[in-house]
């Protein structure tokens, strides 16, 4: 369904975010990518949704090629592509299911969009999605009489009234406590397995990613340095990701050691 | 540490480098020191002043030559406007039709009514009295009239302008420069000039001073849309965009409902402005209380003019009570 091939990205400045990356996956699945601040994990979903033109490599999604489009192809191919933000980046002074109902604007003539005008269809799915995080109750608030997490997933709703083939959530519980981020991940998950859609979750919290995901996708200086189920996930594999830099001596190793007793990961 | 560099340039533009002694000396003196460059400064300035004085000042032309003759002059004026009178018409059609439908008809015609005089602690209250429609109530209503379609009409012309002279939003830097150059040279003609040109073009009347009103405003209050436009936040519209809505679905659904609260506040100021702008364009015969004010002063019925100036005060305090409840309304 994705196959990204070789992709490389080099920023204006000279910084290689992405050196080579080569993955696949499957209609439905549920990926977390892991990796540090900075280690390109952004970078490449930004690339699939064509805000980031890559310096080479190839991304295909359902047989459609991605980086060779023109503006407009970008534009349609684009409606089929949810994109979750961490900071919601919801319309603060529209109602949430107006936000929702922006997720339809791709398919909605302009001139009907233009005077507020969305059919009964696209209405009937924005509603479905937002009842599908469980937000219909609050569907004529204004977004920014939301709380945090319900934004979050005000956010998710309008992902998923795309009826997108692939979502993309950027560190979508970054902003969120901990008690929320395990519920606005859950919410995540559980309506992208409902859907059935393949979706690509860029994360920060490696239990979160060990306890929601089908398939763990690390990254670290711009190569994935690991690829496998949560399972697979051990001690060395987190120090590839992201402890590589660090030159530890035996009483770092030892605390380190310690430390890990104490909180398992 | 031996040296720290401050935030201060020499001549050449290269920072001087001060011990931490000086910097501790510079810093403890009570006084600022004067050098020759902040004296030369100080005297520049006095010239300016003392060159503009010269040619504005008070003169003969203005018989003044000694100092009480200005309070005098202010003083005798305003004794000649009180008590405040207002003029009332002869005859005064009402006619309201809608659809072609005659709904009011009538005439107020002016009387006199005489009411018995009362005495009270010496001084005699009452006698006759005119009574019907003030004529200042006619043109109160038409400036405002005018200032309400003026301001719509500017904001018409702006919306679509401040697209383009918006810097995130203009479709190429050219239509972004033509577009703030076309306005800087609206913004430059005062209300009055259009006014006067427009009187040249259509003629006398209210109709002349609402297109003065809609083009002179225009190109402020376009740069100030446009500022709304610039000031939303980029991610927002990032995110709708990134749905695969198409650029002018972006813009109804995150553009403006982010620009929308400043758009509402600045045009509701623009038609507080333009009631008071309405006012000085009937002084060039676009009818409306200024159009009083001039045939006043021009007949030297200062009473009129104070009644007209209260009535204009009364009519503009009411209106910006009504704009910041109605602005309150919508941010």
């Amino acid at each position: 369904m994705l196959e990204v091939t070789d992709l490389r990205v080099v920023y204006q400045n000279g910084n290689e975010a992405l050196k080579s990356i080569t993955f696949s996956a499957e209609k439905g699945e549920l990926i977390g990518v892991i990796g540090r601040s900075g280690a390109g994990k952004s970078t490449l979903l930004r690339c699939i949704n064509g805000m980031q033109k890559p310096t080479s490599g190839s991304i295909v999604l359902d047989g459609v090629n991605l980086t060779a489009m023109n503006d407009e192809q970008l534009r349609k191919a684009r409606r089929e592509i949810g994109f979750i933000w961490q900071e919601y980046n919801l319309v603060e002074r529209l109602p949430a299911i107006t936000n929702v109902l922006t997720g339809r604007l791709g398919y909605n003539n302009s001139l009907a969009s233009f005077f507020g005008y969305f059919s009964t269809e696209h209405r009937e799915i924005a509603l479905r999605s937002l009842e599908q995080v469980g937000l219909l109750h609050r569907a004529k608030f204004r977004a920014d009489k939301l709380s945090g997490g319900e934004k979050q997933r005000v956010s998710i709703a309008r992902a998923i009234s795309q009826q997108p083939k692939i979502l993309l959530a950027d560190e979508p519980v970054a902003s969120l406590d901990p008690e929320l981020s395990v519920q606005v991940l859950g919410d995540l998950a559980r309506v992208a397995r409902e859907v059935g859609v393949l979706t690509l979750v860029n994360i920060h919290q490696v239990e979160l990613a060990q306890q929601f995901c089908d398939r763990l996708v690390g990254i670290a200086q711009g190569k994935i340095v690991f690829d496998g189920p949560p399972s697979e996930l051990n001690m060395n594999v987190l120090d590839a990701i992201y402890r590589f830099d660090k030159n530890l001596s035996e009483k770092d190793l030892a605390e380190l050691a310690k430390l890990r007793e104490l909180v398992p990961v | 540490m031996a040296n720290i560099t401050v935030n201060q340039a020499n001549a050449k533009g290269m920072p001087i480098q001060l011990s931490p002694e000086q910097i501790r000396e510079q810093l403890l003196r009570p006084f600022p020191t004067f050098n020759l460059r902040g004296i030369l400064i100080l005297l520049l300035v006095i010239v300016i002043l003392a060159w503009s004085l010269s040619a504005v000042g008070p003169s003969e032309l203005n018989r003044i030559t000694s100092f009480a003759d200005p309070f005098i002059a202010m003083g005798n004026l305003i004794l000649r406007m009180f008590p405040p009178g207002w003029e009332v018409a002869s005859e005064q059609p009402v006619q309201i039709s809608l659809f072609g439908q005659t709904i009011v008809d009538f005439t107020i015609t002016r009387s006199t009514i005489s009411i018995p005089t009362v005495e009270y602690r010496g001084r005699e209250i009452g006698g006759s009295m005119e009574i019907g429609w003030l004529p200042v109530i006619t043109a109160m209503f038409e400036t405002i009239q005018m200032a309400i379609i003026g301001t719509l009409g500017a904001i018409a012309m702006a919306l679509p302008l401040s697209l383009l002279a918006a810097r995130n939003t203009s479709p190429h830097p050219f239509f972004y420069n033509s577009t703030r150059l076309l306005l800087n040279f609206m913004r430059s003609i005062p209300e009055l000039v259009y006014a006067l040109l427009f009187v040249a073009a259509v003629g006398l009347g209210p109709f002349t001073g609402v297109l003065a009103l809609a083009f002179g405003s225009v190109g402020s209050l376009t740069r100030i849309f446009s500022e709304a436009i610039e000031q939303i936040n980029p991610a927002q519209v990032n995110a709708v965009r990134a749905t695969g809505a198409n650029g002018l679905q972006t813009f109804i659904y995150s553009v403006i409902p982010q620009a929308f609260p400043l758009f509402i506040s600045y045009s509701i100021i623009y038609f507080e402005a333009n009631v008071r702008h309405a006012t000085i364009l009937g002084l060039v015969g676009a009818g409306g209380l200024g159009f009083l004010l001039f045939k006043y002063t021009g007949t030297s019925d200062y009473d009129r003019v104070l009644g007209t100036a209260i009535v204009l005060v009364v009519a503009v305090t009411i209106i910006d009570r009504f704009s910041t409840w109605l602005r309150s309304r919508f941010i």
